[in-house]
């Protein structure tokens, strides 16, 4: 079974190892360590009760998951640096939400920078339509197919629910804007998946 | 609302549903220095005297002369110098690490589309005594899964392989992933200080492996040596320990196999840091739906009892045994050795092959880890099909965790009804409570990270 095996022994190439520095404990769990400052408790609180949300909706918008977390984490490191500069705590849910919608322009804008991946996906397998829905990557397609400002505004409307005042914020645009924004985002849409049927 | 806009609605809200809340990754806070914990950045290189550079390069040679001598005597087998003493294993080890799984990804391999789920996601560190998160540890960027995980036998030194696996299509519908096999594999070294402070080190191995080589990984009980097995499955395989504290290696080359080598990320070592074990794990060249449908339990396994210290061995003339298991069951997996070389032990059962709806069983078969017989049976558990699942209506695991030196008394986890329990197992008592199990919360971290973790390791 096992055929002919040869020992090599006495391999001179030395393994090197490189210290990184001590690993410090992830504030978001409690390990008793009471160094951790009042900021620090406050965003890792924070975080806790929002990272879903946003990094779903980092998600929506980028179609990437990976950027999607890597948006949201810098926008709570954002959040943790400017703590003692923040104008109202109280809006501070509002303060991460247009830190989310500007750090996936940012990337948005990078990736039309960057030359794209020249690998052409497979055609979806039957099992995978099954998987997905037809229904659901067809509208994710279109959304996705969408000038930015459209899609932020679609998004933030309806998978976020944010009334039109909210949505202005975190986008940094009036409310006028917001509703024509959506108007035209949504016969856009529209067409499109007319287009696909 | 417009027909339009709550299909907009329910659809977005469908598809963000794969993210989930388990899923999320832990915050990474910058510290005083602004550096953010758990990730590897390179080092801005320092600008020294020119005077310097010449007496820093004798220093260095001065220093890598020396290390290597020490290290040369200190290598079983290459000296007479003395070797870290055996753990006594009296107690549990004082700390352990599991991966944390992350998502399920979609691919296609031959024109076939597959699922299949991230180990390793990040990992978590924790006291055994009381449960403490020590730390987290992220894979360093762009790697992202932690697929190999081993430790020393005292729970303080732990080396970590991580893989670059899923590669994006980019902007790309639908989510299909590419998944990468060929990117080397990093290591990485943990070390735990008595107050729980966490050393984190990248190690640079002699052995360059890929994911497509089927590696696995065992640390000795003293943590100053790491054997790495791969390859096989119609090409070589090869099994190398490597000396992580100096430069030396020792390999065993085998040409073209059919199996590939394993090693038991637990349990692969003898206390005294002599003997390795190495399972053969067959390689379904061809794998096809009928074929698998036709598939039976094999009758037997081989596995290799590697005496690391005698000179001149080789694996053909090392001491293959043959692990037959009871009857219509499947072959032992996840073979374990007793800390002093006497017992293999290994999970067998019915069932990978039982029809699907039961009823399983299982147990754990004990092995002459001399002529290989099978000795006795331990730990039996039963399903019937009907009633719900241990495990929650997931799967049953039976997962050997720890054993004393004769494996007389084991800390396993265990199905008992529909839930898989820490206990310990004395002869064939199975207790939730007692020597050397943990207590209250550390307790139920243990449990909790046995029942759901891909890998527990200590």
């Amino acid at each position: 079974m096992e055929g002919d095996v040869a020992h090599l022994s006495d391999f001179t190439g030395a393994p090197q190892t490189r210290t990184t520095g001590p690993v410090a404990p992830c504030p978001q769990e409690d390990t008793g360590r009471a160094e951790l400052s009042a900021a620090a408790h406050a965003v890792t609180a924070l975080y806790r009760s929002n990272a879903l949300g946003l990094t779903r909706l980092a998600f929506i918008m980028l179609g990437d998951r990976q950027s999607a977390e890597d948006v949201v984490q810098e926008a709570f490191c954002g959040l943790f640096r400017a703590w003692d500069r923040l104008p109202d705590e109280a809006n501070v849910l509002a303060y991460l939400r247009a830190s989310v919608v500007n750090g996936c322009r940012t990337v948005i804008r990078r990736r039309k920078r960057t030359p794209q991946s020249l690998a052409v996906p497979p055609a979806p397998s039957a099992e995978a339509s099954m998987l997905v829905g037809e229904e659901r990557r067809a509208t994710v397609a279109a959304l996705r197919r969408l000038p930015p400002r459209q899609r932020e505004a679609l998004v933030l409307r309806y998978f976020a629910d944010l009334p039109e005042q909210e949505t202005a914020e975190a986008m940094g645009i009036s409310r006028g804007t917001v509703k024509s924004t959506t108007a035209r985002g949504l016969a856009a849409l529209g067409r499109m998946l007319r287009e696909d049927q | 609302m417009t027909l339009l806009e709550h299909r907009l609605r329910s659809e977005l809200r469908a598809e963000a549903e794969s993210i989930t809340p388990e899923s999320i990754v832990p915050l990474r806070l910058p510290g005083e220095t602004g550096r953010v914990p758990g990730v590897l950045r390179r080092r801005r290189p320092r600008r020294w005297p020119p005077w310097l550079i010449p007496l820093a390069a004798a220093a260095a040679a001065a220093a890598v002369i020396t290390g290597t001598f020490a290290v040369a005597h200190m290598l079983p087998g290459s000296g007479q110098g003395p070797r870290p003493a055996d753990p006594k294993y009296a107690t549990l080890p004082a700390n352990y690490v599991y991966t944390v799984q992350g998502d399920i990804y979609n691919y296609t391999s031959h024109g076939t589309q597959y699922s299949a789920g991230v180990t390793g996601r990040y990992l978590k560190v924790r006291s055994t005594a009381t449960g403490k998160l020590l730390a987290t540890v992220l894979p360093p960027k762009p790697y992202n899964n932690f697929q190999l995980v081993t430790a020393d036998a005292s729970g303080t030194v732990f080396v970590l392989g991580a893989v670059h696996d899923w590669q994006r299509y980019a902007n790309a519908l639908p989510r299909v992933f590419r998944r990468n096999q060929n990117t080397l594999m990093k290591f990485l070294e943990l070390r735990i200080g008595p107050a729980g402070q966490v050393q984190q080190s990248s190690l640079s191995l002699p052995v360059a492996v890929t994911p497509r080589q089927q590696p696995s990984i065992a640390l000795s009980p003293e943590g100053t040596r790491l054997a790495v097995a791969f390859g096989g499955g119609g090409a070589p395989a090869e099994v190398a320990v490597v000396s992580l504290g100096g430069g030396q290696v020792r390999r065993w080359v085998s040409p073209s196999v059919s199996w590939t080598p394993q090693l038991n990320y637990r349990g692969a070592w003898t206390s005294d840091g002599r003997t390795l074990v190495l399972q053969e794990w067959p390689v379904l060249r061809n794998p096809s739906l009928q074929a698998l449908r036709q598939d039976q339990p094999p009758a037997v396994t081989s596995v290799h009892l590697i005496d690391t210290l005698a000179a001149g061995g080789t694996l053909a003339g090392g001491r293959p045994l043959a692990l037959r298991p009871p009857a219509g069951e499947s072959v032992p997996a996840d073979v374990f050795i007793t800390p002093d070389g006497t017992k293999l032990i290994g999970n067998t059962g019915k069932s990978d092959f039982a029809p699907a709806h039961g009823p399983w069983t299982g147990e754990l078969s004990v092995y002459s880890a001399r002529t290989g017989a099978l000795l006795q049976r331990l730990a039996p558990w039963k399903w019937n099909g009907k009633d719900r699942r241990p495990g929650h209506g997931g799967s049953p695991r039976e997962v050997i965790a720890w054993s004393n030196p004769s494996g007389s008394r084991l800390v396993l986890l265990h199905p008992v009804d529909d839930l898989n329990v820490l206990g310990v197992l004395t002869g064939h008592t199975f207790s939730r409570a007692g020597a050397p199990l943990p207590q209250a919360s550390g307790y139920q971290q243990l449990e909790y990270a046995l029942r759901t973790a891909g890998q527990v390791v200590w």
